[in-house]
């Protein structure tokens, strides 16, 4: 590898939702580009030539994965088993360790849960697409809730860390309108409360049958409803040369796509970006080690290449978007290489270090209802149809006193396939995989068939995602014993909810259970529920950890993602959330990494 | 010769290389109830996907009857050539560089259904593959390294007896067949629809399957198979003298499956070990969990052949809207033969 390139203009790490549109805008504008990637580069059909295979299939044990077990000594889960795919991490070679931050006697335990997807294009290779703004409230939560008494805030503190996004919402609006374009989504404006310039979605396919219960539990209660948007083309795609075809095959949520519908950031932003000829230089399978400073400027970042051997490579930009959990870990480990100068930069161990703190997921759960006597073919479906945004508006949170709403949406296609459905049957979090199954030994013989036969293509539900407050105390450090494959320190989450999001829970969680009692005619069992008690559920929503703010007192990183005292050092993933949305988070991933591209087009 | 060398693209090679192989901790990590301890292979994640079998990507004709299979070696100062019956014993072909990695590899063209012996022959010596943990002993006692392709079906590790005992337990764990399914449709499964799947004879595939994974992914379960199926069998025989367990009722096998839940005190009486296995009912969750995976997964894997047990739910279940219409019509996303995408090739 003598002969690689090692200058770039920009270094962009991580090539997923944070990642993928900044290396998008500057390598269009004739910016030199390096994205490193620690995935492999999975292609789809048409990459690989006529008549030839993706690398990506249908197939159910490839999200399954088989059994593992975890070895990691010391841990309460030691010993226990664990499934994850093929683009997930070995959780033997890169444990996550989960700590609950209010009940660190229960000890801790290995976690998948944040993780996102470890492929180019991350976790939006993976994810169910559910692509909706933030409600314009969203970004202004501490002012929205100047002089309110909330319900549910024993100690009076759940506002204590709470502050406005550095912008409002007309500020991103033109780059959420810019990201629904070239990513490729759609859905319909029509009924969402949040002000639109453009409509760029594509026209939503006919909804699944079993989704118009849904719509009409939302109508009957006087919540307005719209098309969930969703990042799947289904039409011809201008900006990234894809063509639309039959997408609906249940094989959407949790799976790579072969056929390149699903607009993860790969067949959207990177591919077109490189067939174009731009000078976007692309390494997969190679994971960034450390960064190295020489005074305020990040001079190297070190990574492995594909077969473990020490690479360096530098930029004048260095972006870092490796999902928020190793986004922070990779800034602290690059710290205790060089405790003098880089741990300065982030302020590491220091005095008013926020490095790592406030790191936020969703307040989110649902209901689910056994539809009696009615079956559905829900493997043709995406993975949602109808969403409401009424239980985000003032009214609604005014009479609830809750401090910050959500989105709520009907799932389509979860349990659509056996295999998933077995393993997700009871599900409480990500490390459960078959803990129902296991649970539910009676489902043998014929109890195996009444089950199948209760069960399935007849379950539909409700999810809602809302704010979760911020607490100080929710945190990323990095594990004093717990070591990767690279003997690097690994990953330490922290965290737990706070009283009130309970209270948020609980009120959005009946309003998904009403919507069930409305819409559906007969059920023979309906359950709804939180994470609230759940510590460790994360929805695959991993923010902040490196939060943005006005000013270097309040966050780690300035109003255009750049780490205060750092001159070239921007992070640009879902850390830089200082309050976590109503809503899915990555397009505003994508559109504030737009926004920050275009900041970065003027320095 | 059946099998022929084929070019494979070094990034497709590193992308199955790299989560797995490339790493400096040296720790045991990957030795699930230490099996592999002392070996190399405990160090790295997933050996068993070593040699890489995949998909025959090529689009040439014929290229769903095939596999490619990619044998890996870490290093690249040795000379390594594969040697191999399916390339000719007296043919052997050299790894090749991969890109600048520190791997060599080489990449054969394989049919479908298949198991092969190999061996590397490292500068000039022959060994086994280090980090594939499959091995077979050859007529003359001679261990090998060995691959099987996607749909082989003959025994691995399992003894056709003990094939039979999953066989037909797993049949009545997931009764797609059968008297007891047939009346439980006539009393009103599938609303009332009569299905037609009465061809199924899911069992041999969901037996094969077991036996493919317990050699491959999940070979740290062997054990337990080998410990179980025995206890099983002589529980099966004391309670039902001069009857062959593969011969018994559903119901028969549904006690046993209670008892084991139960870990009841009947099951001890009739021959159940503690000491050996102290836990039926972890044994029970494997079994079933392992029968709904290979009922329900890809016939690649080994089970549901021809996707009889997909076909089961799409012929079983169908819309309420119009009961002609399937509630589960999985061939419109699956390739062809097996299924009918017009656009997905598998
Ligand atoms: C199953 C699933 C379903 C989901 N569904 C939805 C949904 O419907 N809607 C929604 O909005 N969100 C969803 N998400 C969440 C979504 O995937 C994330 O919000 C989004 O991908 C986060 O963007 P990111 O840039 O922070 O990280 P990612 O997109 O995950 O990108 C991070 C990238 O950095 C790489 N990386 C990490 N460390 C290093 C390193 N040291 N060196 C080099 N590269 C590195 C990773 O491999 C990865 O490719 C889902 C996620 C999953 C897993």
């Amino acid at each position: 590898m003598a002969d690689l390139r090692d200058e770039f203009d920009v270094v962009v790490i991580g090539s997923g939702a944070g990642g993928a549109p900044i290396a998008y805008e500057l390598a269009r504008a004739k910016r030199s580009v390096l994205v490193l990637e620690k995935g492999a580069l999975l292609r789809t059909q048409d990459e690989r030539g006529p008549g030839r295979l993706s690398d990506f299939k249908r197939d159910e044990m490839f999200n399954a994965g088989p059994e593992r077990i975890i070895t990691t000594p010391g841990m309460v889960n030691t010993g226990a088993s664990f499934f994850t795919s093929h683009v997930e991490p070995d959780l033997n070679d890169e444990p996550h360790v989960f700590t609950n931050v209010d009940r660190p006697q229960d000890g801790s335990k290995i976690t998948i849960e944040g993780y996102t997807a470890q492929v180019v294009g991350g976790g939006t290779q993976l994810y169910g697409a559910v692509s909706l703004r933030f409600a314009e409230r969203d970004f202004k939560l501490k002012t929205a809730n100047q002089g309110r008494q909330l319900k549910g805030d024993p100690g009076g503190d759940a506002l204590k860390h709470v502050i406005d996004w550095p912008f409002d919402y007309d500020a991103i609006e033109p780059f959420y309108a810019k990201a629904e374009h070239l990513i490729g989504i759609n859905g319909t404006v029509a009924g969402q409360i949040k002000k639109f310039s453009q409509d760029n979605y594509q026209t939503p396919l006919l909804p699944n049958p079993i989704s118009e219960f849904a719509r009409l539990g939302m109508q009957r209660l006087g919540l307005q409803t719209y098309r969930t948007p969703l990042a799947v083309i289904t039409q011809k795609h201008e900006p990234s040369g894809r063509t639309a075809g039959d997408p609906k095959v249940g094989y959407v949520n949790r799976y790579g796509d072969p056929l390149g519908y699903k607009s993860n950031t790969w067949v959207s932003l990177l591919r077109p970006t490189i067939r174009d000829g731009h000078d976007l230089e692309l390494r997969p399978n190679c994971v960034v080690t450390h960064l190295e400073a020489s005074g305020r400027k990040i001079s190297k970042v070190h990574y492995r290449d594909p077969s473990g051997n020490r690479r360096t490579v530098s930029g004048k930009l260095v972006i870092v978007a490796c999902s928020a959990i190793e986004s922070v870990r990779l800034l602290m480990l690059s710290a205790e290489e060089d405790p003098e100068n880089f741990a300065s930069l982030v302020r590491y161990r220091q005095d008013g270090c926020l490095l790592g703190r406030f790191f936020l997921t969703h307040a989110f759960g649902g209901a689910e209802v056994q539809i009696k006597g009615q079956r559905f073919d829900k493997s043709i479906s995406l993975d949602s149809d109808y969403a409401t945004d009424s239980c985000a508006s003032e009214d609604f949170l005014d009479a609830h006193g809750l401090w910050a709403g959500g989105a709520i949406y009907n799932n389509t296609s979860d349990q659509c396939l056996p295999i998933t459905m077995a393993r997700t049957e009871g599900d409480t979090d990500l490390d459960f995989f078959w803990g129902g199954f296991i649970g539910a030994q009676d489902h043998t013989s014929e109890a195996a068939l009444q089950w199948l036969n209760g069960a399935f293509g007849s379950r539909l539900s409700a999810a809602f995602m809302a704010n979760q407050i911020p607490r100080f105390e929710n945190r990323i450090e990095l594990h004093p014993d717990v070591r990767d494959k690279w003997n690097r320190k690994c990953g330490h989450v922290i965290k737990n909810f706070h009283p009130h999001d309970e209270q948020v829970m609980n009120l959005f969680a009946d309003v998904c259970r009403q919507i069930m009692v409305e819409g559906v005619p007969k059920y023979t069992e309906l359950g709804s529920g939180s994470v609230y008690g759940n510590a460790v559920r994360i929805a695959n929503h991993i923010m902040g950890g490196a939060r943005f703010a006005p000013s270097r007192e309040l966050g780690v990183l300035d109003p255009n993602c750049r780490v205060w005292d750092a001159d070239n050092l921007y992070v640009t993933d879902g850390s830089f959330m200082p309050t976590s949305g109503g809503a899915n988070p990555t397009l505003t991933i994508q559109a504030n990494a737009f926004r920050v591209a275009s900041h970065l087009l003027t320095i | 010769m059946l099998a022929r060398v084929v070019d494979k693209e070094s990034d497709w090679i590193l992308n199955h290389c790299t989560k797995y192989l490339a790493r400096d901790n040296t720790d045991e990590r990957h030795s699930f109830f230490g099996l592999d301890a002392g070996l190399p292979r405990a160090k790295i994640s997933e050996c068993w996907r070593f040699p890489v079998v995949d998909a025959d990507d090529s689009g040439e004709a014929g290229a769903s009857e095939h596999n490619h299979v990619s044998f890996v070696y870490r290093g690249r100062d040795a000379v390594v050539r594969l040697l191999t019956p399916c390339l000719g014993l007296h043919a052997p072909a050299d790894l090749r560089p991969v890109g600048d990695s520190n791997y060599l590899s080489l990449t054969l063209r394989v049919p479908k259904g298949r198991r092969y012996r190999y061996r590397f022959i490292v500068d000039g010596r022959a060994q086994l593959d280090p980090i594939n943990p499959q091995v077979m002993d050859t007529a003359q006692n001679e261990p090998w390294s060995c691959f099987w392709t996607s749909s082989y079906n003959e025994p691995i590790n399992l003894e056709r007896s003990e094939m039979a005992l999953i066989g037909r337990m797993t049949s009545a764990l997931l009764p797609f067949q059968g008297r007891e399914t047939r009346n439980l449709i006539e009393r009103g499964l599938n609303d009332g629809n009569v299905a037609h799947f009465f061809r199924m004879d899911i069992h041999v595939g969901v037996a094969n399957y077991i036996d493919n994974i317990l050699a491959r992914e999940e070979r740290h379960h062997l054990h337990s198979y080998k410990l179980c199926l025995p206890m099983i069998d002589r529980v099966l025989r004391r309670r039902n003298p001069g009857v062959e367990p593969a011969d018994l009722s559903d119901p028969i096998y549904k006690g046993l499956f209670d008892d084991m839940k139960n870990d009841t005190p009947e099951l001890a009486r009739d021959g159940w070990d503690h000491n050996a296995y102290g836990n039926p009912g972890y044994f029970l969750y494997i079994l079933r969990r392992h029968t709904w995976t290979g009922a329900f997964s890809h016939p690649k894997y080994g089970g549901n052949p021809g996707g009889l047990g997909w076909a089961f739910l799409g012929e079983t279940f169908r819309t309420s809207a119009d009961p002609s219409l399937s509630a589960f019509n999985w061939a419109r996303a699956i390739e062809p033969p097996l299924g009918n995408s017009g656009e997905y090739r598998g």
